[in-house]
């Protein structure tokens, strides 16, 4: 748990100090320079970050603020509006992206064990895929998932 | 700026799945917590560290350090927990300027309600995906990362 926490809380402050972006501002020009045109829909940004629909409005609002993303209608549904990235936002993209590097290293890898890295990431995606197996399930039927039963055990500190 | 060796693909694969589960364990943990208890992990976290401190008692800062949340946070918390009786805040014995936050009996019951619900819950929702030697390399090598993340 505490990998959890502090994990997201200190790349968010190495990214804030060294690029002055959010992890947050950082992943989504990371999802729109990746898509075709660098625009997307507002709910396929949400989608694609995982961030909520009124979260990724906010924060395109303040991105677009800083002139590194505008808002644009779709060609296809004039209600329906697009984020799209500006060449403000691919270099502030670029050069953010190295300073996020470093901090991955810097936080995670450099602290691993070089022969542990493959049977983690291989353990830790199929954790990964699971929850959002539980977590798809949850948010499209709108319904919670089975309480979870009752585990009488030993008294661990989690 | 430095150039930075790029992630090699093992360590991309595990940067974006721990990232994965960085986003989506804490919010159904919370969630299960909120449905089967009624208590929020937050909640959770600062009723298990007042239970296991002596006389079931921590000064603010302390339990602010303890839960990993910031002062403020845990300011908002405690009035929270206090006015659901499950937590009272007594001014310190040794240290008249500080406030000390008391686990009341209620809370220790919450606490032990909730407990169960919560194990219940990381298991089903981390621990069951991986089998016991994954647990074990995922326990040393994520305890030496978060080791490191403590020294700032």
């Amino acid at each position: 748990m505490r990998i959890v926490t502090a994990l997201p809380s200190r790349l968010d402050t190495d990214l804030l100090r060294g690029a002055g972006l959010t992890a947050s501002a950082y992943t989504t020009l990371l999802q729109l320079s990746e898509a075709p045109n660098h625009e997307l829909r507002m709910t396929d940004l949400a989608r694609a970050t995982g961030l909520s629909a009124s979260r990724t409005s906010r924060l395109v609002d303040d991105l677009r603020g800083r002139g590194l993303v505008t808002k644009v209608a779709s060609s296809a549904d004039a209600r329906t509006m697009r984020a799209r990235m500006t060449t403000n936002g691919m270099a502030k993209l670029r050069f953010a992206r190295p300073v996020h590097l470093e901090s991955v290293r810097r936080r995670l890898i450099n602290n691993l064990d070089a022969s542990s890295v493959g049977p983690l990431a291989d353990a830790l995606s199929a954790v990964a895929r699971q929850l959002e197996r539980g977590s798809r399930w949850r948010t499209h039927l709108g319904i919670s998932p089975p309480d979870p039963p009752t585990v009488a055990s030993k008294r661990t500190i989690i | 700026m430095t150039k930075v060796a790029p992630l090699s693909p093992a360590e991309e694969n595990l940067w974006r799945a721990l990232m994965r589960i960085v986003k989506i364990l804490p919010r159904d943990l919370d969630s299960d917590l909120m449905h089967g208890a009624g208590v929020s992990a937050s909640d959770y976290t600062t009723l298990m560290h007042l239970s296991e401190a002596p006389n079931r008692e921590l000064r603010m800062s302390d339990l602010a350090n303890a839960t990993g949340l910031s002062p403020s946070r845990i300011t908002r918390l405690v009035d929270d927990l206090q006015s659901r009786s499950l937590v009272t805040k007594v001014a310190s014995s040794t240290d008249a300027r500080g406030n000390v936050a008391r686990l009341t009996p209620r809370g220790m019951a919450k606490m032990r309600a909730a407990w169960p619900v919560h194990l219940a819950s990381v298991r089903s929702r981390f621990l069951d995906h991986m089998d016991s030697a994954a647990i074990k390399l995922v326990a040393a090598a994520l305890s030496g990362v978060a080791d490191h993340l403590e020294d700032g």
